[in-house]
């Protein structure tokens, strides 16, 4: 049984690497007896796909991994399993079961469906004129911005990568574009900023390509953001946060547990 | 779908108490953030003593150690007590922390360690001393017991190396010898009854000193002879007493044992399950000095052990479990405990990690079921190459042992062997050297006794060498330690008899960094006069000399000569029989009059029965416990005995 699982990551886990947190849940699954699906060999692993890895010292409330078990078993007592057995700095918070793949077809995993991400960034001294800003840079046709890859530096289109802005104050949220290729309520904005750690409880909510094809990262669209506004300092005091990984479902991106495949 | 509501008591925002843009300047950050699962979590507010446990060296080497597992799980215990952990801060932090004057702080609640009322520090390899230093120097607690003030944590010390205290005795407050298990609960109470009356630090220490165990080093005096050896090591008031008590778990079933050990996120070096069997040793290897100090050999009762097995797995969803123990051949029920965590485990695909067993069909019928015999090798630790030495050393494994014993696992499919040597011991010739590569080369002419087609390709054997390093309350603590150069010399001549054999493209070698091992030697056998070395090492920039990447013996020289150590003093010299050592003021129940006596058999290359076949007589037997009080048959031999004078193999 396929069964797709949303975590969360912050306080002081922020600071462990992706293996660290494989190596994490590999021992969650034990602790919880959950009945996972091992590989064969001589050193058996538990057959397991984790999305997209997090950057060091971000904080997120939306991981994901896919996970295989032996047994049948209902969402309620997956997550009851999970629950017990988990950090409190790294919690599940989402369990959906999947159907199971069809024979021969293509396997798909939460890491290959990613298309989209929303981060909250907060910055310790937020720009005073930060909604006309974004205003103005929602209105503009392209922006290139630098993008460092593997193969060195490449020039990308910021604004083609961008399909929403809000602002979020002390609980409050203010659209401010939206293309509309997004399924998020303003109630799973909030929800999905819970465990973000925000300067003056004030944060830039943004939704971003992500994934194999086209992939903006989050520091590449603070930097591309500020130097828009005409800030040039290097690396200000900031904050990152994944709200959500997103995949494509009846042409809309959608968090990733809405996808059953 | 469902949602997952999150009910833990848990500050769910614990915030690192270094700045986020220091984190991501070093390596790994986690081993800074705490947060790990099974950390207590405590309200420091509401208990009396804090106690922070150090183990000074990176936190992958420091989290792979049971016995700080063992001590915070039982402070812990102690609702009055918040008991936390802390590691030397790796070089890349350290530098950080010295330019922008950081504070080093705990794990659990990213408190700055000067604000504990303790700081723990295991002491478990002479090589860590500089990192003692470090992490004193880092929290901004003096470096010199005598110059801390009422603020400043109470700095104890434990483990092996408190055996001898004396070269870092200027910077604890005292030592606990012996085992942790036994009187903490003492010195803890007496910390919060001294504190309630008013009591200053100095008056503390004094009264703990009558605790059993207890070593005060500033309560001592000691002064020397011209030559430089001890006249006299006496306390400085009556009450303290003259020598230290050994302390001993008289009853290893009925003691403290982390059922919810601490579970590293960061892959550290033994990322498994410890399960202690027993501890001591019947063998009496008389280079062995944990062999002597852990005397009598207890064992624990092997339902518990699987009770504490299956708890532990539990606690911490760890994917291997691994025994341990000095000898675990010589464990009486190793046969039912292993075969328990197989049948039981197997299916839930947790490993069973082997410690070194004597090769016989019992062990390799369990290495069969538990690794990849192609994958894995056998090991032996002869520790010697020819039967002379062996005997010399009491190292009751013979050349028929290691043939019969490789020979078998050769036909049950392995083929690659590992042999462990020591060179530059007491006695030793070059022929002793030489015969190291000689029975590396039986071994591989024992594998091609084996028919062509049985064969699983071609034999491997891998020899290693360390240097012999003579330690203190072993029969060798008087011998003489062999120079550099013919520790270098016999190194070449193991090589070069390695080169000379048949089968020499199935055999290779290894040796150890021999510049550390000097090291080593002086910190093992010395005084107080080295406190001041050690010191000004450090203050020259040495920490990390564990790690030999980091060991500056340039350094290190060039200090001793300033300070006129010498180490034909503290090494290359024979010890005489009525010489006052340094760790003489402690007894660990085993006699130096028993430990004479097997010095001079050694030198008659004499055997000593271990304790189950005879009692040698000891002095353990005070103690009242273990191996000492098994019923035993008219000739002396313990009715547990298996009538194997082969130890492990490894």
């Amino acid at each position: 049984m396929r069964v797709r699982v949303r975590f969360a990551k912050f306080g002081s886990a922020r600071f462990l690497g992706h293996l660290d947190v494989m190596r994490y849940f590999q021992k969650v699954f034990r602790r919880a007896e959950l009945p996972l699906m091992f590989s064969e060999g001589y050193h058996p692993h538990p057959i397991l796909s984790f999305a997209q890895p997090l950057s060091l010292s971000y904080t997120s409330d939306g991981e994901y991994f896919d996970m295989e078990l032996r047994e049948e078993m209902s969402e309620e007592a997956i997550a009851a399993c999970l629950n017990k057995a988990c950090n409190p700095e790294i919690p599940a918070n989402r369990v959906t079961i999947l159907p199971d793949h069809k024979p021969n077809a293509k396997k798909v995993t939460g890491m290959s469906l990613i298309t989209g991400a929303s981060y909250a960034i907060s910055l310790r001294q937020m720009p005073q004129n930060l909604p006309e800003v974004l205003h103005k840079f929602a209105s503009e046709k392209s922006y290139m911005v630098e993008k460092s890859t593997k193969n060195g530096t490449r020039e990308c289109d910021l604004r083609a990568g961008v399909h929403g802005l809000s602002i979020l104050k002390n609980g409050v949220i203010t659209r401010i574009y939206d293309d509309g290729s997004y399924l998020f309520s303003d109630e799973d904005m909030l929800c999905g900023a819970e465990h973000a750690s925000l300067y003056d409880d004030t944060a830039v909510i943004v939704w971003l390509d992500a994934g194999s094809e086209r992939n903006i990262p989050a520091d590449v669209f603070l930097q591309g953001i500020l130097s828009y506004a005409g800030i040039t300092e290097e690396k200000p005091e900031r904050t990152f946060h994944r709200m959500d990984l997103f995949g494509d479902k009846d042409e809309k991106k959608v968090p990733l547990w809405m996808i059953e495949s | 779908m469902l949602d997952i509501i999150n009910g833990k008591e848990f500050d769910c925002m614990r915030k690192p108490f270094l700045p986020d843009e220091v984190l991501l300047a070093v390596e790994k950050p986690a081993r800074y953030t705490g947060g790990e699962v099974n950390m207590v979590v405590k309200d420091p507010d509401a208990c009396d003593i804090r106690f922070c446990m150090c183990f000074p060296d990176v936190y992958e080497v420091g989290m792979s150690h049971l016995g700080i597992q063992i001590l915070y799980d039982m402070f812990n215990r102690r609702p009055d007590t918040y008991c936390e952990r802390v590691y030397s801060p790796w070089v890349d932090l350290d530098k950080i922390m010295r330019e922008k004057k950081i504070p080093l702080f705990s794990l659990e609640t990213q408190t700055p360690i000067k604000q504990f009322d303790f700081l723990g520090i295991t002491l478990q390899y002479e090589m860590c001393y500089t990192n003692i230093l470090q992490v004193l120097d880092l929290a901004g607690i003096p470096l010199h017991a005598t110059e801390r003030g009422e603020d400043d944590p109470i700095v104890v010390g434990g483990g092996p190396c408190s055996y001898n205290p004396e070269p870092i005795a200027d910077f604890f407050d005292f030592f606990y010898i012996g085992e942790g298990e036994t009187s903490y609960d003492d010195v803890l109470d007496l910390y919060k009854e001294n504190k309630k009356q008013g009591g200053t630090r100095a008056e503390y220490l004094r009264k703990l000193s009558h605790i059993p165990g207890m070593y005060v080093p500033s309560l001592y005096d000691v002064t020397y002879n011209e030559d430089g050896t001890i006249k006299s090591f006496t306390p400085k008031y009556d009450d303290v007493p003259k020598t230290v008590q050994k302390l001993v778990v008289t009853d290893l079933s009925n003691t403290v044992y982390p059922e919810k050990p601490v579970v590293p996120f960061l892959q550290v070096i033994q990322d498994r399950v410890t399960l202690e069997i027993q501890r001591g040793c019947i063998r009496g290897c008389r280079f062995c000095q944990a062999g002597m100090i852990y005397r009598p050999i207890r064992e624990r009762n092997v339902e518990w052990l699987k009770n504490m097995a299956d708890k532990m797995l539990q606690s911490t969803g760890h994917e291997e479990i691994t025994l341990s123990s000095l000898s675990s051949s010589d464990y009486s029920c190793l046969k039912d405990l292993v075969y328990y965590l197989i049948d039981n485990y197997k299916d839930q695909y947790v490993n069973v990690a082997l410690p070194s067993l004597r090769i016989d069909a019992f062990s390799l019928d369990v290495m069969k079921k538990v690794q990849d015999v192609n994958k894995s090798s056998i090991t032996f630790a002869p520790e010697a190459g020819t039967q002379r030495m062996r005997n010399v050393i009491n190292k009751g494994l013979t050349v028929e042992d290691i043939l019969g014993g490789a020979g078998k696992a050769f036909r049950g499919g392995w083929n690659k062997v590992k042999l462990y040597f020591m060179l530059g011991l007491p006695s030793e010739r070059d022929e002793d050297a030489v015969g190291i590569a000689e029975l590396a080369e039986q071994i591989t002419e024992e594998y091609y006794q084996i028919p062509k087609e049985q064969r699983h390709g071609k034999v491997n054997v891998t020899v290693s060498t360390s240097y012999f390093i003579p330690k203190p309350f072993t029969p060798f603590q008087w011998a003489r330690m062999a120079t550099k150069d013919e520790f270098l010399s016999h190194q070449r001549l193991v090589k070069s008899s390695i080169q000379a054999q048949l089968n020499h493209k199935s055999i290779s070698y290894q040796w150890h960094d021999s510049d550390t091992s000097v090291m080593e030697g002086i910190f093992a056998r010395g005084d107080r006069k080295l406190c001041a070395v050690i010191e000004e090492a450090y203050r020259a920039g040495c920490i990390y000399d564990a790690w030999t990447e980091y060991f500056k013996f340039d350094v290190w020289k060039e200090i001793m000569d300033r300070h006129g150590i010498t180490i034909d003093f503290y090494n290359t010299r024979e010890r005489a029989k009525d010489e006052i050592l340094p760790w003489d003021f402690i007894d660990i129940g085993v006699s130096k009059k028993f430990l004479w006596r097997e010095y001079e058999r050694s030198q008659r290359a004499e055997i000593t029965p271990n304790c189950r076949r005879k009692c040698s007589g000891c002095g353990a037997a005070k103690f009242g416990c273990g191996v000492c009080v098994e019923p035993r048959d008219e000739f002396g031999t313990s009715l547990c005995y298996d009538g194997m004078d082969t130890g492990v193999n490894g």
